[in-house]
């Protein structure tokens, strides 16, 4: 029987964080990070560095036996921007090829109901 | 699976299209089901996760939003290649809701006569587009953070000129660093034809080759051409008997 597990995703512009969990969500199966797979400190958060760390999570999960995920992918969000970062698009699709059974995709970036006020001041971010 | 998007009204008449024509081709192309409800502007976007390949799903929510903030679907479509990406720019985060700032800066984004924002969309490859107080960006791995830093500089205030002036420094920057030796090198040896060990040398002539051929400018690109003829700014030709 294959089991089912749930892979969070966060994907900044400077680094992709990825946590394998069961599906209560409260186990830890794997994780990985931008940060583990690539030497200089500004390619955490480039493509390459996202596929590396999805490659990892892969061979990981499938080791202990699950092949079927839900994915739960989230930017920055809160007051910063809801935009991911550019590793999300990659990371799904070398799972996919490293041959995990994607059954759900979700957006799970946190938006405001209005919440705090953004940091940069009166005068905004200066350059 | 399920995934809900809100349009605004005046963006239903565009999704759907002439008989509905945009909207079957959207569903074609990505194999989702769409419900317009054209009363509240809500659409969902339905879909097998056995079928549809993740990305797909993951991106088809951004291309709804996209059309509904003031893309054209024939654009936008674009997002359903693998490597384009999309950004979302709210003005409001720059110049806070009064409605004049904000048509202030509608102005300023599209130039007189959409000066500016062609000149992003062609510098950078990527598609733009200005609807209320939001920017859509559409575009590549390359092309997006050129246009995303100069959209975020003319919101953030800077002067045209500048923006201008940087995005053009920027592109030839990397036009050069593209014709650079070490990058065309990097790309690695070409197949070996097998003859490789019998001649010596005759590895690093193709090399040299290869080098020399990327190094020219190419003869039927008239761009290339011009640019090559330009003169830099310490270089000057003058005229006169020797």
């Amino acid at each position: 029987m294959s089991r089912k597990c749930i892979i969070n995703i966060f994907s900044s512009y400077n680094n992709i964080l990825m946590t394998a969990t069961d599906q209560t969500g409260a186990e830890t199966i794997a994780k990985c990070s931008g940060g583990q797979v690539t030497k200089k400190g500004s390619d955490k958060g480039s493509q390459f560095a996202a596929i590396r760390a999805a490659e990892r999570i892969a061979e990981a999960i499938q080791e202990k036996g699950f092949s079927q995920a839900v994915v739960r992918y989230r930017g920055q969000g809160g007051n910063k921007s809801p935009n991911t970062g550019p590793g999300a698009q990659q990371a799904v699709r070398s799972l996919t090829r490293a041959g995990i059974q994607v059954q759900r995709i979700e957006d799970c970036t946190p938006r405001p109901h209005d919440g705090t006020k953004r940091k940069g001041g009166r005068r905004g971010r200066r350059v | 699976m399920e995934v809900s998007v809100r349009v605004p009204m005046d963006r239903i008449a565009v999704l759907i299209g002439r008989k509905g024509m945009t909207r079957k081709s959207l569903e074609k192309a990505a194999n989702v089901g769409l419900e317009i409800d054209s009363e509240t502007g809500d659409v969902s976007i339905t879909w097998d996760p056995e079928k549809t390949d993740p990305v797909v799903m993951m991106k088809f929510p951004e291309l709804v939003k996209a059309i509904g903030r003031g893309m054209s679907p024939k654009k936008a479509i674009k997002l359903m290649e693998d490597e384009v990406y999309f950004q979302l720019y709210d003005m409001r985060e720059w110049v806070g809701k009064q409605y004049l700032q904000q048509k202030r800066m509608r102005g300023r984004l599209i130039g007189s006569e959409g000066k500016i924002r062609k000149f992003i969309e062609s510098n950078s490859g990527c598609e733009m587009a200005v609807y209320g107080s939001t920017v859509v960006l559409i575009g590549d791995e390359e092309g997006l953070p050129l246009a995303a830093n100069a959209v975020e500089r003319i919101l953030r205030g800077a002067e045209h000129s500048t923006v201008v002036k940087a995005m053009e420094r920027e592109r030839r920057d990397r036009k050069l660093a593209s014709r650079r030796l070490d990058s065309i090198a990097e790309r690695g040896p070409e197949t070996s034809t097998g003859f490789d060990e019998l001649v010596p040398g005759l590895a690093d002539a193709r090399a040299r080759n290869r080098r020399y051929k990327n190094a020219q400018v190419d003869p039927e690109d008239e761009e290339a051409i011009n640019e090559m003829m330009e003169l830099a700014e310490d270089e000057t030709i003058e005229y006169g008997e020797e």
